[in-house]
């Protein structure tokens, strides 16, 4: 494994741990929803039912499979921090060469709009936009999308900037290479791992988002199944059956905690 | 086909807000085919003229007169129009050898990648081209090739460089200071690789402080001191039997001829003979 060289010996165990959890829970996302039965399918006649071989995790308040209702959740939550971490990459990156490579106005102009999107904490600026679009899939991916490109632009920036006066990139210039083969060959090279690195930190703090805003409602619509919808759900029943808040709750935080298991020590070294 | 690729007429280059000449009123032409250097010592303004011509100068500079590159005066040009000579009608040889090759690809691939984007030649033959080249200068394609620019010596890299230069359709060459932080073995050999570069048809424009440089690769020389051409000629006309006490002073303060300092009634003498002509200097060289 190339990239494990690059990780500090002590920290090597915390990366492999915090990658295999993360790989399970993909599995078991991607694997799960074909082996439980429906996640939607009411039973009204066996509500609150305690695990059994039926119920690998019990049932809900409508009857419903704890188990099934978490893989899929699973899912869904998953697909949508991809889709929101590759969106924000995508734009990041993007406006983050541009702003670097050129300069002047088209960097002041980008460079305010970071500015302007970061002043606002991203929970609540997803909030508005999903409050004026209404909820669901679009509305949640597109508002942390908005949300959370800026971080990936400005570190682009910095690169970009770094980058771009070296004396390599000059004789590049000068050699007649046009701007767009230089961003390309040149710089993207530069920007890959840092970026590789921030989407994985930056895929935890999402997942975290998506949950939080599918706790307030804004997320799926219902009986869509998601992580942060269904603690909110079995809220009301906390005292009467706890793991039902517990299994989606447990679900967010171990991926999330994954997440930073693999992402801060490769943050670490490359910041040396 | 016209003789003269580079015709420089009056060039003058001076610091904007404050219109001090740095460069004043130097003309020179560089015949097609033919290498021509400019000597002087540091701050003497050769490196300004290499900027005016590529168009690289600093934004606060601000070149007058003009230089006629196989016809049309570059001085004023746009930078789109800049653009379209760079890697395909001139190139600069960048100073140093390492830091002017992109560390994060291998050595064989930045000249195939010239070949590539200026001459539109396919991958594979682009590729093997550049294998050509490279064993042209006097490495093995297949092992130095490989490497990265950081394991290979500064001679070697300045070779890929000029591997590069001659994989791009650029007739006239720059080359800015080819023997900085050689030793006088690496100087030669680097001499050698430029003339290779004129033998190749190229046309070449090289700046140094070396005299034994210019005096290897022959053709033109110019001599520059304070922004001024003091004299020029052919290399071995000026450089055996100088005229200008200048030139005289500053062949007998090279190291193989007893480093004897230019005499100060010598710079001195310049400078009224300048002040009185009503133009004014750099700073640097007075």
């Amino acid at each position: 494994m190339k990239v494990m060289a690059y990780i500090p010996e002590s920290s090597r165990l915390q990366v492999a741990t915090g990658a295999f959890i993360l790989l399970s829970v993909a599995l078991l996302s991607m694997i799960g929803p074909h082996l439980t039965p429906d996640p939607s399918t009411q039973n009204l006649s066996s509500v609150f039912a305690d695990p059994s071989s039926e119920y690998l995790l019990g049932s809900d308040h409508l009857g419903r499979s704890v188990a099934a209702r978490l893989v899929r959740g699973g899912a869904n939550s998953l697909f949508n921090t991809l889709l929101c971490v590759i969106g924000s990459v995508l734009i990041g990156v993007f406006l983050g060469l541009f702003s670097g490579w050129y300069g002047g106005f088209i960097d002041a102009t980008i460079m305010r709009l970071v500015d302007i999107t970061m002043s606002f904490p991203g929970i609540l600026l997803a909030l508005l936009i999903a409050g004026l679009i209404g909820g669901g899939q679009i509305a949640v991916v597109g508002a942390l999308t908005i949300t959370g490109w800026p971080d990936y632009c400005r570190i682009t920036r910095a690169i970009t900037q770094n980058v771009k006066s070296r004396p390599y990139v000059e004789a590049g210039v000068l050699a007649g290479f046009s701007g767009r083969f230089i961003l390309r060959k040149y710089i993207f090279i530069e920007i890959l791992p840092q970026i590789a690195v921030l989407a994985t930190l930056g895929f935890g703090r999402t997942i975290l988002n998506i949950s939080s805003l599918g706790f307030l409602g804004i997320g799926l619509a219902p009986p869509e199944p998601e992580w942060g919808a269904m603690i909110a759900e079995s809220l009301p029943y906390l005292r009467q059956s706890p793991y039902l808040v517990l299994a989606p709750a447990a679900a967010v935080s171990i991926t999330v905690f994954s997440f930073l298991l693999v992402g801060q020590p490769l943050a670490r070294a490359l910041k040396k | 086909m016209n003789e003269i690729l580079l015709n420089i007429n009056n060039l003058s280059i001076s610091s904007m807000p404050e219109h001090k000449t740095l460069v004043g009123s130097v003309s020179f032409s560089v015949r097609r085919g033919e290498p021509f250097t400019l000597i002087g010592e540091t701050g003497c303004g050769k490196t300004l003229i290499a900027q005016a011509l590529t168009g690289v100068l600093a934004k606060d500079l601000s070149a007058t007169g003009s230089i006629e590159f196989d016809g049309p005066n570059l001085v004023g040009l746009s930078g789109k129009e800049r653009r379209k000579l760079w890697g395909r009608r001139m190139f600069l040889l960048p100073q140093e050898p390492r830091l002017a090759l992109n560390p994060t690809m291998r050595v064989i691939k930045q000249v195939s990648e010239v070949l590539r984007y200026l001459r539109g030649q396919q991958p594979k033959n682009a590729l093997k081209n550049a294998g050509t080249l490279i064993s042209d200068l006097g490495m093995s394609s297949s092992r130095d090739g490989r490497h990265y620019p950081f394991r290979l010596s500064g001679g070697m890299n300045q070779r890929i460089l000029l591997a590069i230069a001659l994989a791009t359709p650029a007739e006239f060459i720059v080359a800015d200071e080819p023997t900085k932080g050689l030793d006088a073995d690496l100087r030669d050999s680097a001499v050698r690789l430029l003339q290779n570069l004129v033998e190749q048809g190229k046309t070449l424009l090289c700046i140094t402080h070396d005299l034994a440089v210019a005096r290897d690769l022959g053709g033109n020389i110019a001599v520059m001191y304070g922004g001024y051409i003091v004299e020029s000629g052919p290399a071995e006309k000026v450089l055996d039997s100088p005229v200008h006490p200048y030139t005289q002073g500053l062949i007998k303060a090279s190291p193989e001829n007893g480093m004897e300092p230019i005499p100060e009634h010598v710079l001195s003498s310049m400078k009224t003979a300048w002040n009185s002509s009503g133009s004014r200097q750099m700073e640097a060289c007075l």
